[in-house]
């Protein structure tokens, strides 16, 4: 065994980014929760592909085939595996379809929520004295107010429809995000290396996104898949309570909301998969980003 | 002190009139309330003579400061749906929705610090794994589900718990309230239950790394070094320094359990506030939704300021001046 | 070993200490022996990372998964430490044997008074009322030379100064006479004006009161004319120990000579300080022999394997193939 090559190893290091993923593919959970996101995010995506039925074609529907529990064969000889909604959809067909908007809606908004946020909170980290107390203000006030009412209001004012649903959800969360940025920017800002890039007479913005927004990310990673999580929730329950998308496209909540009317009569299919399907989603990405806050908080190091 | 809660005054009166104006443009923005309240026989004339008696033929700006003007008086103008002051229905179903509020917050505690002190303490045990599965669990299912699941076992299929509705009441003050009553507890459990669980896992989490972190401290092991009891270490040690960051989220946790309310409210036909406003959501209520958004703005904001408040009794290091960041 | 074994306060015979990382078994401390007699004062120096702290917390018995003690015993009054049921040890703690940490900001609750911590450090080994306890702890206040013990008491950690608040852990180490004390590096967060009174004034106190010390520092500057007797440990193993007069004047240890020869007072002024070369070894995956070896300007084939203790003096042992005579 060559000393060399050890005493080398062991000055060098590995690259944090190994040493991360060492350390995240220890937890048996996360990786649970890494192989849930991958197998929703492929069903998902090739719903279309997948899917047994289209259910967003009326024409291969059939009211006759309402309602039926799973495993029953429908009118064109189809066995529905998960059973059928009550106007006779594949309910396994709708629930991915549904899952396909649900993802579409959660990456969606949680994306461009965190690219405001993020610009939002480094611009009042670097900016400080009135850019930063307006922005911080505004935060302030979004977050005193409760996301859901916040987001109830905006739908019920936009109308209904997908893009005013993810719309919403922005609203609700960017300020999430400033708050997050803009408290490690400000901790990241007085490090010394910053000073060394002053010194140096960077730019600026060249400072704020090259030499430090990398340093923030961390809990910003955490902050968006959880937040991801959660705006596949909110748009399930906006949906649920009727203001969120319309009948025709239905998502995740609109098909667990579809059978809650049925639920108490029995038919427990149609609200329950939808729901298992929704549940496998959010775990899934939780699990992931509840792992990757202990991976990357540093007080919890051994 | 003193000048610290003055300045937090201020500063949430202007938050409540900034949201109160925000909504107040925000819806009326959209729909016509008179398509609403008059009935479809009535003559021109008598629209006419409605939109002149409810103002709404003035411009936004006069529009608002007449709200405001009423606002400051207590009167939120008077519903749509229902023809009495909003504030007074308000007020009216608002103990429901405070009765539940806080039983879901009281079994949040009771169960989430003892968990999360388990897990944190013992954080490789089976049992520590299960909690946080647990936890994660309650984290990431969408509640309303959590609720029709709930449903579904205990009414529909064991029939032991009513589906919904506040059972029977009991006056407390003229206030009817369902947690005196076998029947009324049997009416809450599920709700509360349902209601409390975000908060249940939030706690628990909080209170886990809160006792992971706190355990790595050299005051723990000081104590320990002087031969203090495992129990004295744990409750007094330990426990003092997670309660800070606990008491603000159970004191922000409440605000929300109240506005997330609506929700619970709606799965179990729950007649709190939440409800109520959905339905004015609904039907475009305007008056109703406006005061409902501006109580709720107002306990944010005065169970911001109470949090604050506990919090540097708690914490010795922020008591004497200023907080610290 | 030499010297008559009964009258060894403490024997420390091959104490190792291991810790379960991810990467492997980290040796913390490797076969470590030393003795203490009554009223001596032993240093323990070493760098960072040495497993000087280690070693004091082993025998404190505050070693946590994933560390563990993986042999050696350490006998104290003649009563074995290693393996003692936690509730015996719990009653040595911060009774018998008192310790006192590096960073007095630290161990102190930054949420409770001094006077709770004082209290229940007394509580925990003498069944007294409070005002008895707090008698007690002005009078300790009073011995190590805390001005206005009594309103003092009321304080928070956090209202002390870094001198002052480490005359508190000197007199809570004080409340129970102990007759071993183990300081971890008690003055390496001090001011250099505050170190000198800190040192002062614990070498006073166990002179009088005919303490045992383990001073563990990195400083060899520090003990240099406080210690009795020194042990020095590199990479988990103690390299060389002997009285104090012996291992400074005629360092045995390559490693030893190097600590010395690398402290300012040594170097002559205008040439620049003279290093040890090389970097200290991760303590996980020790390759066998020696483990100074890569350092070490005397390093032959020979090092290759483990060195014995060598017998210098009655009272100096070395660990080295090639002591320095």
């Amino acid at each position: 065994m060559s000393q060399k090559k050890r005493i080398n190893r062991l000055a060098l290091g590995d690259t944090p980014w190994k040493r991360l993923a060492g350390e995240f593919f220890e937890s048996r959970l996360a990786v649970l929760g890494l192989i849930l996101c991958i197998i929703i995010l492929i069903s998902g995506s090739f719903a279309p592909w997948i899917a047994p039925q289209n259910p967003y074609d009326l024409a291969t529907l059939n009211i006759l085939d309402s309602k039926l529990p799973p495993f029953s064969k429908g009118t064109d000889g189809m066995v529905h595996l998960l059973g059928t909604d009550e106007q006779g959809r594949d309910l396994l067909s709708a629930i991915l379809y549904g899952l396909r908007t649900s993802l579409f809606v959660g990456a969606v908004s949680g994306g461009i929520s965190l690219v405001i946020g993020v610009s939002l909170g480094m611009l009042a980290a670097f900016y400080s004295g009135r850019v930063e107390s307006f922005i911080m203000r505004l935060v302030d006030l979004h977050l005193s107010l409760p996301a859901i009412l916040v987001a109830i209001i905006l739908v019920a004012i936009l109308g209904q429809g997908i893009d005013k649903l993810i719309f919403a959800i922005v609203v609700v969360f960017w300020a999430g995000f400033a708050r997050t940025v803009h408290g490690v920017a400000l901790a990241e800002k007085n490090k010394e290396y910053v000073e060394a890039a002053v010194n140096m007479t960077l730019g600026k913005l060249n400072i704020a996104f090259k030499h430090i927004l990398p340093n923030c990310l961390p809990p910003v990673i955490v902050v968006a898949t959880m937040r991801v999580a959660t705006a596949i929730s909110l748009e399930a329950t906006l949906s649920f309570l009727g203001v969120g998308l319309p009948v025709t496209k239905p998502s995740l909540g609109l098909l667990i909301s579809n059978g809650f009317d049925y639920m108490l009569s029995g038919r427990y299919w149609i609200s329950f998969y939808p729901g298992v399907a929704l549940l496998i989603t959010v775990i899934g990405i939780n699990l992931v980003g509840d792992h990757l806050r202990d991976v990357l908080n540093p007080r919890l190091k051994r | 002190m003193l000048l610290f809660i003055v300045k937090r005054v201020t500063i949430g009166v202007f938050l409540i009139f900034l949201v109160a104006f925000l909504v107040f443009c925000g819806v009326y923005a959209v729909g016509n309330p008179v398509d609403i309240l008059i009935s479809p026989l009535a003559t021109q004339e008598e629209v006419q003579q409605t939109i002149k008696a409810m103002g709404l033929d003035l411009p936004l700006h006069r529009q608002f400061f007449r709200f405001l003007g009423n606002t400051l008086q207590g009167n939120l103008g008077n519903s749509f749906i229902h023809s009495e002051p909003a504030v007074d229905i308000i007020l009216r179903r608002l103990p429901a929705t405070l009765e539940i509020a806080f039983f879901a917050m009281l079994l949040a505690i009771l169960m989430g610090i003892p968990l999360g002190l388990f897990a944190g303490l013992n954080p490789n045990s089976t049992r520590s794994r299960g909690i946080m599965a647990g936890s994660i669990l309650c984290f990431s299912l969408p509640n309303f589900w959590i609720g029709l699941l709930v449903i579904m076992v205990f009414a529909v299929n064991l029939g032991i718990l009513p589906t919904g509705g506040r059972g029977e009441t009991v006056d407390l003050f003229g206030i009817p309230f369902s947690f005196l009553t076998l029947n009324g507890l049997k009416h809450m459990l599920m709700p509360a239950f349902t209601l409390s669980l975000f908060q249940i896992a939030l706690i628990i989490r909080l209170t886990r790394s809160g006792t992971r972190e706190t355990l790595n401290m050299d005051y723990i092991l000081y104590a320990r070094a002087r031969g203090l009891s495992r129990q004295r270490v744990v409750f007094v040690h330990l426990l003092k320094n997670i309660l800070i960051p606990v008491v603000t989220v159970v004191g922000l946790g409440l605000a929300d359990l109240i506005a997330f309310a609506t929700v619970t409210e709606k799965v179990f036909s729950w007649p709190g506030v939440g409800r109520l406003f959905l339905d004015s959501v609904v039907n475009m209520d305007r008056p109703v939704i406006i005061a409902y958004v501006m109580m709720i703005v107002m306990i944010f904001i005065g169970v911001n300021m109470l949090v604050d408040i506990v919090y540097s009794i708690l914490d010795p290091r922020i008591r004497l001046g200023g907080r610290k960041h | 070993m030499t010297g008559n074994t009964m009258e060894n306060l403490l024997e420390v015979r091959n104490l190792s200490t291991f810790f379960d990382t991810r990467k492997g078994v980290l040796k913390a401390v490797n076969d470590v022996s030393f003795d203490l007699k009554k009223g001596e004062i032993l240093g323990l120096v070493g760098e960072s990372g040495s497993g000087k702290s280690v070693t004091a917390l082993s025998i404190m018995g505050l070693i946590d998964p994933p560390g563990y003690i993986a042999e050696g015993s350490a006998k104290f009054a003649g009563c074995e430490l290693i393996g003692m049921p936690e509730e015996e040890k719990r009653l040595l703690r911060g009774k018998r044997i008192a310790m006192i940490f590096q960073d007095p900001m630290m161990s102190l609750n930054p949420v409770l008074r001094i006077d709770t911590h004082m209290v229940e450090s007394i509580t925990a080994h003498r069944k007294t009322d409070r005002k008895e306890a707090v008698k007690k702890a002005v009078e300790v206040f009073r011995k190590v030379g805390i001005p206005s013990p009594e309103k003092r008491l009321k304080d928070y950690p956090h209202q002390f100064s870094g001198g002052m608040r480490q005359r508190v852990a000197i007199a809570i180490s004080l409340l129970h006479n102990p007759e071993l004390i183990i300081a971890d590096e008690p003055t390496t967060a001090l001011d250099v004006t505050i170190q000198e009174q800190i040192l002062y004034e614990i070498e006073r106190l166990s002179r009088e009161n005919n303490v045992s010390l383990i001073w563990v520092t990195h400083d060899i500057a520090v003990i240099a004319g406080l210690a009795h007797k020194l042990c020095v440990m590199y990479a988990g193993k103690i390299v060389e120990r002997g009285t104090t007069d012996e291992v400074l004047d005629n360092p045995a240890h390559p490693y030893t000579k190097g600590l010395i020869h690398s402290l300012p007072e040594m170097n002559t002024r205008g040439k620049p300080l003279q290093q040890i070369p090389g970097m200290s070894y991760s303590p996980i995956d020790l390759p066998p022999g020696c483990a100074f070896k890569e350092r070490c300007p005397l390093a032959d084939i020979s090092c290759e394997q483990n060195p014995g203790v060598t017998k210098i003096s009655e009272n100096h042992h070395v660990c080295c193939f090639h002591p320095l005579m």
